[in-house]
């Protein structure tokens, strides 16, 4: 069976379950058809701008993704607007933290990776020049050519 | 019983600052105590916004309607939020988001003191904003550096949005401070009312069992009597430059200790309202709680069968 197969067979089960379940216990005080607790649990990641990562927030349940977007905007979004939303089926996302051996640890020194790791400023000093940073020189692309 | 091993492990992690994930492996008494906080927390967001709801309708200004309403829907969104967190930690006994809905309305979980009681006023919504809102953020701000990871992350857009409640709190507590005497003597008056409340707000001088669990395992830092005098630290100076008076006579700060002395709150009174829900509010609340719940159950309804229809569409 696919996966897609898979996810449709689980989808139809749930129902029928759900439908049964309303019927027989939910219904009993005017209850719900399906409870809240049987709709997945969608992650969600908003992303504020176009060059920003979008960053995991929360989650919220909903019966759909277009109904998951709607709650997370409700919940996440009320204030700042976003350049985008994921939402994405919590268990359609496996972690790194559940098989250790998977994980990214800092082991040997890194330095060498970093610009940390570079100690130029006294160097540059000694040739009566200034060091740079990827900080001054992204300053500098925000200013005109040639000033 | 969990593993005794595999216990003193995970205090050696917590010892060493580490923080938790919802899918780490963690002992029963964590797992119960961040259920017991998280739920509560997440229910007293929840049964906060009634008192204030009561005021949209009454606000003054289209501005402070607003303003008010927008607060309700933090509450509201807030108390979503945590309850996901409590939902996700009450996976192992099986208790879903309508069982931890059904509990406040069963009176099998607690909310906080402060939403048992009455806001007669204007000024009692602009004191709820001033001192309940702030109080809530010296509590939360402890709890930023919690052991349990998602509640801390959760927190810092919780208390991002209360210090929004709390600014605007202040600014209808300083519009009538800057009013005439009858709304100097409104505000008054609810500053009368929610002090002894405030004083009750952050739990017995001496802590129960549980909250001293709570520091062990780092969920908490602080004691509830160190977060008392941060409360009254802040706020004893700020009412008195208002010109208002705090009502309590015993009031006062140790020059040499810096610690504030005050009178006790009626412990008992207070700590039956909350076990017995038998405020002045309490009842009131509760039955707006089961309004809800109940009245908009069509909606629940209405977004599960629609989000089938549309799975059904696209399959």
């Amino acid at each position: 069976m696919t996966a897609k197969e898979g996810r449709k067979e689980g989808r139809k089960e749930g129902r029928k379950e759900g439908r049964k379940e309303g019927r027989k216990e939910g219904r009993k005080e005017g209850g719900s058809v399906m409870a809240i607790e049987e709709t997945p649990v969608y992650e969600v990641f908003v992303q504020a701008d176009a060059l920003s990562f979008p960053t995991h927030v929360g989650s919220v349940r909903a019966s759909s993704p277009e109904f998951a977007l709607q709650m997370a905007r409700e919940a996440f979004c009320r204030r700042e607007a976003a350049h985008d939303v994921w939402v994405a089926r919590a268990d359609a996302i496996t972690k790194a933290r559940s098989d250790s051996a998977t994980l990214p640890r800092q082991g040997t020194d890194k330095r060498y990776r970093l610009p940390g790791g570079y100690d130029n400023a006294p160097h540059w000093k000694r040739f009566k020049a200034m060091a740079m940073t990827i900080e001054e020189v992204a300053a500098d692309m925000r200013t005109k050519p040639g000033r | 019983m969990d593993d005794v091993q595999r216990v003193n492990d995970f205090k050696a992690r917590i010892g060493a600052g580490e923080k938790i994930e919802s899918t780490d492996w963690m002992p029963k008494e964590y797992r119960d105590l961040l259920i017991k906080q998280i739920h509560m927390h997440g229910i007293s967001e929840i049964m906060g916004a009634y008192p204030e709801k009561e005021w949209v309708g009454k606000a003054p200004t289209i501005r402070r309607k607003l303003a008010l309403n927008a607060k309700v829907q933090d509450e509201i969104g807030h108390g979503q939020m945590l309850l996901r967190l409590a939902e996700d930690l009450s996976r192992p006994y099986g208790r879903g988001r309508e069982a931890l809905m059904d509990d406040v309305l069963e009176g099998r979980v607690k909310f906080h003191n402060v939403f048992h009681l009455e806001a007669p006023t204007w000024a009692d919504a602009g004191v709820i904003g001033f001192m309940v809102d702030g109080g809530a953020i010296i509590t939360q701000a402890m709890l930023l550096d919690s052991s349990y990871a998602p509640y801390a992350r959760m927190l810092k857009r919780i208390v991002a949005e209360e210090s929004f409640h709390m600014q605007h709190g202040e600014s209808v507590v300083l519009a009538l401070a800057e009013g005439s005497e009858a709304q100097r003597a409104m505000l008054q008056g609810a500053i009368t009312r929610w002090w002894p409340a405030m004083m009750y707000f952050f739990g017995p001088r001496m802590m129960g069992p549980s909250s001293q669990k709570m520091m062990d395992y780092k969920i908490r830092t602080m004691t509830n009597e160190q977060l008392r005098q941060k409360f009254i630290n802040r706020y004893v100076p700020r009412i008195q430059a208002l010109g208002m008076a705090i009502p309590d006579p015993a009031l006062y700060q140790d020059a040499a200790t810096r610690t504030w002395h005050y009178t006790d709150p009626d412990w008992e009174w207070f700590t039956a309202v909350v076990h017995h829900n038998s405020g002045p509010m309490s009842q009131a609340r509760l039955s707006l709680r089961r309004e809800a719940h109940r009245g908009q159950q069509w909606v629940r309804e209405a977004a599960i069968e629609a989000g089938r229809v549309l799975q059904e569409r696209g399959a």
